[in-house]
């Protein structure tokens, strides 16, 4: 019972929102959308689970003592200041204000721009033109660096038209096949789930 | 170690240290490139220039701040746009982040004297990613009955005449992560469908486009500093410009001289290695 109740409700969950997408039968708009409203709530509390998850997780990594505990402990730290000063000073507050906007918000952005640091020494150290398929790789790149920054169609008119053909055709082509091939498949395994096939998310192998 | 094999080993600190520079010489003198505007941000300007004043849109601000830097400055340049035209605008969001982004993004405008609830109103963050795309897009109020503010949203005189996707003048979103739940959700309400992503997602977004199922597309900073050349207003999109094509270069220049090294050396080294194996 414990595993054929989730499929069940899986199931009828399931068939009835698919039904709501592709038919137009007005008896069922209701249930339809009372049951996506429900995802939202459910939603909504995944998250206070996983903030309670991330708690016990860290308190446990503190009572180990060991080098790695002072991460658990700044992690938790900067976790109550922010949810306590929200929950009991409201989110207009500068306490608040000064956590999101001061430290959030600027290490946010720093771990992204991070990235451009990271893909300029990576591109130095990997990008070889060992074989052909390295080239494609190589030189799209370029030509779509020097295409969409306005330095390239300085230099040379052409660099736009070719980075625009290769976003505009190649790319198109093959996104097409991708995104098609992942519905094919998200199909699939949507039916797979939806009749009990697959009952990996309870926990439990393929049968 | 010869020439070539030292240009093949770099220090990574040297690198970091012209890449800053790079990035920082051209934001405090810039060079002033000239910024032309591609198909996809005509395409996008126009067919938000068709708006109507008194018409309502809907915008998802699915932006967090981490990759906020490449997307935001298109969503500056739309609302300027969009406000200059007395387009309402409704603001849902579901990422953590979108509720304090619109109210920055509408604190200008609110100073300025345009009225909340009635020009705008910032219904804030929704849990739920896509599911939460398809629940409000079918009835905002039940989806959000308080907005962002705390404001029950049946007081909201913007929501009183626009309460679904189907509703509204068009739909925009603004995303850090993709396009597809936005299409996904939205196409079935036939209302067109404008969408603002970060350079590295776009290429993921263009079916879509050529599909005509987003009606117009702006591609990362490239596509704030387009918007803004088309509306005549610079900002932050057209000042960054010319970072990004120095930035660019660079890496450019780096690949280049790392792939003469490999040519260079690669007789040398290979034999080396054979024989360590």
């Amino acid at each position: 019972m414990k595993r054929i109740l989730p499929v069940i409700v899986s199931a009828i969950v399931g068939f009835l929102l698919l039904a709501d997408f592709f038919l137009d039968i007005p008896a069922i708009k209701g249930p339809a959308a009372e049951v996506q409203d429900w995802g939202v709530i459910l939603a909504a509390f995944a998250l206070a689970l996983a903030a309670i998850n991330l708690v016990g997780f860290h308190i446990r990594q503190i009572g180990r003592k060991d080098k790695d505990s002072i991460h658990s402990l700044i992690l938790l730290a900067g976790l109550f200041a922010t949810a306590l000063s929200g929950i009991f000073m409201g989110t207009d507050s500068p306490v608040f204000d000064f956590i999101f906007r001061s430290i959030y918000t600027s290490l946010a952005a720093v771990f992204y721009a991070m990235t451009a640091f990271h893909l300029a020494s990576a591109s130095y150290r990997a990008f070889r033109l060992k074989n052909p398929l390295s080239a494609a790789l190589i030189v799209s790149g370029v030509l779509l660096m020097l295409g969409t920054a306005p330095i390239g169609e300085t230099i040379w008119s052409g660099f736009p038209v070719i980075a625009n053909w290769i976003t505009g055709v190649v790319n198109v082509a093959g996104s097409r096949g991708i995104l098609i091939s992942t519905a094919i498949g998200s199909v699939g395994m949507a039916l797979r789930v939806l009749t009990g096939i697959d009952r990996s998310y309870l926990g439990a192998g393929s049968e | 170690m010869g020439f070539f094999e030292k240009l093949g080993q770099i220090d990574t600190r040297i690198i970091y240290v012209l890449f800053i520079l790079a990035i920082l010489i051209p934001l405090v003198t810039p060079l002033g490139l000239p910024v032309t505007v591609s198909q996809h941000t005509k395409q996008t300007y126009e067919i938000v220039n068709s708006l109507q004043p008194g018409d309502t849109v809907i915008i998802d601000i699915g932006i967090s701040y981490s990759g906020a830097g490449d997307v935001l400055p298109q969503t500056v340049a739309m609302l300027k746009h969009l406000m200059a035209k007395d387009v309402k605008v409704i603001f849902t969001g579901v990422q953590m982040d979108s509720s304090k982004i619109i109210e920055d993004l509408i604190r200008p405008y609110e100073e300025a004297g345009k009225q909340y609830g009635v020009d705008f109103c910032n219904l804030g963050y929704l849990a739920g990613g896509e599911n939460a795309i398809a629940a409000y897009a079918r009835d905002l109020r039940k989806a959000y009955p308080l907005d962002s503010r705390g404001n029950s949203t049946d007081t909201l005189a913007i929501l009183q005449t626009v309460n679904s996707a189907k509703d509204a003048n068009m739909f925009i979103f603004f995303s850090t992560q993709n396009a597809d739940m936005y299409v996904r959700q939205i196409a079935e309400y036939q209302v067109p469908i404008v969408g603002g992503l970060i350079a590295t997602i776009a290429p993921q977004a263009e079916p879509y486009l050529h599909a005509g199922q987003l009606k117009g597309m702006l591609v990362g900073l490239r596509g704030a500093a387009e918007y803004e050349t088309m509306m005549e207003s610079p900002g932050i999109g057209v000042a960054s410009m010319d970072a990004q094509s120095i930035a660019h270069l660079l890496i450019i220049f780096f690949i280049v001289i790392a792939n003469i090294s490999y040519f260079a050396t690669r007789g040398r080294t290979q034999p080396a290695k054979e024989a360590s194996q």
